[in-house]
């Protein structure tokens, strides 16, 4: 609804706000009503409570230099919000970029693993050529040491340097780079010197990848067949979070909550309060454990069986009592609150991070089926296909993975998509998983039908 | 589509709480079945758009068809839940090491809903009955790979290729039937079978009710019995009513959602929507059999004239495409520009083949070019479609007539007598987005008459590819050469949904089929 983006854009925020009408609240009326009540009455207020009886603290935050940076990070367009000056919301901006291209590196591992395992087993020949290596490089891209390692084991040497000097943690505050162990030597394998220019970002020697190894385009490698770089998301990652880390002044988030006031550190992010900020920064959160303000619902367990109707169950008494607690809110705020609330969609917002959060845990305890029921209940369907408050790029990320690590590989390329236009340098995932969906496919009878 | 008056949000959960009006606007518009047997309370009740117009596995040609078919008939193999091949009706299979030979072991104590046994015969009956010419089976093209069947014994069959097959499992999809049910393999559409179908499958079909609907009922000799005892199928014509009557709880699921009716569903907590794409696009197709389209010209300029992102505003939310694929498709083309809208190079094209413009009108010796459109009755937004393209054309000195045919019509004039002069409808195809029937010059889907001995080579390479990526670059270059030979102007996918309330448990929709795993659904 563009006049989402209209509310925070023109002057005069709150008079803007008054002269909009409310969108319907969800209907709420998937579980029983007093215990959806009694959960949203032990929900604190958090910061959407906050802004919701204080409009004017949110127009404080927002209203500035700095509004469209923020219309942007509301919105999902992290390129825009990177240009922030207000260093709390480049670096809130910086770190969301860098969880996006950390969750895509964990796509494109799957990615290539399963593209190598499968393709080698129909054609060894393949097994001789950089193939298994390009798997071993998009594993570790994803920081998974363990699984590198042994795929890195079989390889002559140089290959297994090569793996090796990517698992090599990256040096900070200024230390002198590790020289690479023996060389390197396996670096040299693509052409126009991308892989090397991986090693060298990592290492701390460059801050940024040349061009055109910036754009994640196909490599430079011996024979006759494309592949695309497996190293780009962890770079992008990397770039994120190093200019995050120089947002934030070279300190940590930590460090900053105790400077100054909690809200722009909390506005359109998926915590519910400064306290859920503080026990995720502390690791404290789990799936088992929401945090302090949504432990207080006592949602269902989802067990360790990777059962997606549990994954749903969880969802609705999440549902229920946002969904009440919503109600209770807009019944008892201003005009200009409500509008807050209904216009900029705080609470679905918030709920949809939620289930992100959760799916992204699902997914690293291997349990993509729970993943997918919460990403599919967290997409906005109704503007399925664009970056946006509620579809923010890692939804689609991690939606991508969910469905690929369900069988669902061709429809894993609806997901990315969206990504795929608003960051280019994943068009080359896009194409490995395209690669994958072929061969998974190759000798089926297609199926067509009229309608 | 006329919007129709709106209902008031009602947080109710059955008709009788509604008002008496708008009981009786349901009522009145014979949505609530007045004159079928009320449906069991844990019975599954869905809607589609145009009800199935055959229950044949022979002659499935719509989604709609597919979806019905997907519950009552089983084949030698399916998808699991990870989208691999699994044996269904067959137990096991050998491959012969030259690859050309298959022996399948049938499993045993498997019966027809009639209780005939299953046998090998089935099977063999069935490759033979989609071969066989007096058949003309839409769905021959899903065996012309296997040259030979023989049933060895009662849960044995031998198939025999005519080329070596790497994983002939994954093409053995097909629904059987039951050759006790026929005379011999060459069966007609207007078989007895088509509305009293015999399948293996978890339900069975029990009656067609007075109002339309199908019902189908759970086979308990079925080796694993459904979770819901009951489907209802139910055609709805009119959209406008199809989400009303899911959030009044009428209806229990819907195939396909309105775009414009997403955002209502997905704030009603007692309904999920799944994303349901079928790699889906529109088309308006040529017959260039004869008159004007003969001429690619003539094609080219068409497409120039038409602006397929003004055709799909006002219907919902998708993307343009330029080719026979999706955008998200590996196969698709991203190098191949849209063509955009250009009436002076249209009008230079048309020109150049002979036609000239005078009184806004576009002639050829004496005759007027005029673009007849017939389109599916069932093919959603189609009027809205039409209406706005006949704007857009006689702007442009091109005129437009309009035919809405049912499904019998629409078999007869534009499948089987190829009596058309320019299509409008939608294909969609499962994960393998396999053009070939559609676009080949022997496809039993190229109704249209295209033919091009590249994209058939390219066609034929695709198809003999090992490699994926030699596969993708042959049809992407197929995108770029059928775009250019414009048999068709390719006109959009749509984002596409299903519906279902969340009484219906343990739900995992298949991609394309639906209701593949259905027999495993359950009632709150």
């Amino acid at each position: 609804m563009p006049a989402r983006r209209a509310i925070l854009a023109g002057g005069g925020l709150l008079a803007l706000l008054s002269a909009c009408g409310s969108d319907p609240a969800p209907s709420g009326d998937g579980s029983p009503a007093g215990v959806a009540d009694a959960a949203a009455a032990a929900l604190p207020a958090g910061w959407i409570g906050g802004v919701v009886a204080a409009p004017d603290r949110f127009a404080a935050v927002v209203e500035g230099a700095d509004r469209e940076a923020w219309v942007a990070l509301h919105g999902g367009d992290l390129h825009a919000a990177t240009e922030a000056a207000d260093a709390v919301l480049r670096a809130r901006a910086w770190e969301e970029r860098a969880q996006l291209h950390t969750d895509l590196a964990h796509l494109s591992s799957w990615t290539w693993q399963t593209l190598a395992d499968d393709w080698i087993a129909q054609d060894p020949a393949l097994g001789e050529g950089p193939l298994p290596l390009l798997a071993a490089l998009a594993v570790a891209d994803a920081g998974q040491a363990d699984a590198a390692r042994r795929r890195a084991s079989a390889f002559p040497p140089p290959r297994q340097q090569l793996v090796e000097a990517l698992l090599v943690p990256v040096v900070r505050d200024g230390g002198a780079p590790p020289p690479p162990p023996g060389g390197v030597a396996g670096a040299t394998i693509d052409g126009k010197g991308c892989i090397a220019a991986h090693l060298d970002l990592r290492s701390g020697r460059i801050d940024r990848l040349p061009a055109p190894c910036d754009a994640g385009a196909a490599l430079s490698l011996p024979g006759e067949r494309s592949f695309q770089d497996p190293l780009i998301q962890g770079a992008l990652a990397f770039q994120a979070r190093t200019a995050a880390r120089a947002a934030r002044g070279g300190g940590t988030v930590t460090e900053q909550l105790s400077e100054g006031a909690p809200l722009p550190h909390l506005l359109f992010g998926p915590w519910w309060s400064i306290d859920d900020l503080r026990a995720a920064l502390a690791g404290d959160l789990s799936l088992s454990a929401p945090g302090p303000s949504l432990a207080a619902l006592d949602l269902p367990e989802v067990g360790a069986q990777d059962d997606p109707q549990a994954a749903l169950e969880r969802a609705r008494d999440l549902d229920a009592a946002l969904d009440a607690w919503a109600a209770g809110q807009r019944d008892s705020a201003s005009e200009e609150g409500r509008a807050l609330l209904d216009h900029l969609r705080l609470v679905e917002q918030l709920r949809a991070r939620t289930l992100v959060r959760w799916s992204r845990q699902a997914l690293r305890q291997d349990r993509p089926r729970q993943a997918l029921a919460w990403l599919q209940l967290a997409h906005d369907a109704d503007d399925s296909r664009a970056v946006g408050p509620v579809n923010r790029p890692s939804l689609f990320a991690l939606l991508a993975e969910a469905r690929a690590r369900t069988g669902r590989s061709r429809e894993a390329l609806d997901a990315l998509a969206p990504v795929v236009a608003a960051y280019p340098q994943t068009r080359g995932l896009a194409e490995t998983l395209g690669d994958l969906v072929v061969l998974q496919n190759m000798g089926r009878q297609g199926d067509s039908k009229e309608l | 589509m006329r919007a129709s008056p709106p209902l008031p949000p009602l947080p109710v959960h059955s008709m009788t709480r509604l008002s008496a009006p708008t009981r009786l606007l349901l009522l009145a518009g014979g949505l609530a079945g007045a004159a079928a047997p009320a449906a069991a309370e844990d019975a599954l009740r869905y809607a589609e758009d145009q009800a199935p117009g055959i229950v044949n596995p022979l002659f499935t040609s719509t989604m709609s068809e597919a979806r019905l078919g997907e519950l009552v008939f089983e084949g030698l193999y399916t998808d699991d839940r990870d989208l691999r091949t699994t044996p269904d009706l067959a137990e096991s299979a050998r491959l012969s090491a030259d690859r050309t030979e298959l022996t399948v072991k049938l499993r045993r104590g498997v019966s027809w809903h009639d209780g005939t046994p299953f046998t090998a015969r089935d099977v063999v009956f069935t490759i033979g009955a989609m071969k066989d010419g007096g058949t003309a089976s839409t769905e021959a093209g899903r065996v012309a790979w296997i040259e030979g069947a023989e049933a060895v014994d009662d849960h044995t069959v031998l198939l025999r290729f005519g080329r070596p097959e790497a994983s002939p499992e994954d093409k053995l999809f097909f629904k059987i039937l039951p050759a006790h049910r026929f005379e011999g393999t060459a069966v007609r559409r207007t078989d007895p079978f088509r509305n009293k179908p015999v399948g293996t499958g978890p339900f069975q079909l029990e009656r067609y009710n007075d109002d339309g609907s199908i019902r189908l009922t759970r086979y308990a000799q079925h080796r694993d019995p459904a979770g819901m005892p009951e489907v209802v199928m139910r055609e709805v014509s009119d959209k406008n009513y199809q989400a009303k009557l899911l959030m009044y709880e009428s209806l229990e699921a819907l195939v396909r959602v309105l775009p414009r009716d997403l955002a209502m569903l997905d704030k009603d907590r007692g309904i999920e929507l799944y994303p349901y794409q079928t790699n889906s696009w529109w088309y308006l197709s040529f017959n260039l059999r004869g008159g004007p389209w003969t001429d690619p010209r003539v094609r080219q300029a068409m497409a120039l004239l038409v602006d397929p992102e003004a055709l799909l505003a006002p219907i919902g939310t998708g993307d343009a495409v330029t080719g026979p694929f999706v955008p998200s498709s590996p196969f698709y083309n991203h190098q191949v520009d849209a063509w955009g809208v250009n009436p002076s190079e249209a009008a230079r094209l048309l020109e150049e083949a002979g036609y000239a413009r005078a009184e806004g009108t576009w002639s050829r010796a004496g005759q007027p070019l005029t673009m007849r459109i017939t389109a599916p009755k069932g093919l959603e937004s189609a009027q809205e479609v039409v209406i706005n393209l006949q704007s857009q054309l006689q702007r442009q000195g091109i005129g437009v007539d309009v035919d809405f045919l049912d499904e019998a019509s629409w078999r007869r004039t534009v499948w089987r007598e190829k009596q058309f002069d320019v299509v409008l409808s939608q294909w969609s195809f499962d994960r393998n987005e396999d053009v070939r029937e559609q676009f080949h010059s022997q496809g039993s889907r190229n109704f249209s008459g295209y033919s091009s001995t590249e994209v058939d080579a390219l066609l034929d390479q695709a198809r003999d590819a090992v490699d994926p990526q030699e596969k993708k670059a042959a049809l992407r270059e197929l995108h770029a050469r059928v775009h250019e030979d414009a048999p068709m102007v390719f006109l959009w996918t749509l984002d596409s949904y299903s519906a279902m309330r969340t009484k219906v448990r343990d739900v995992v929709v298949h991609p394309f089929y639906f209701f593949t795993w259905a027999d495993d659904w359950t009632m709150e």
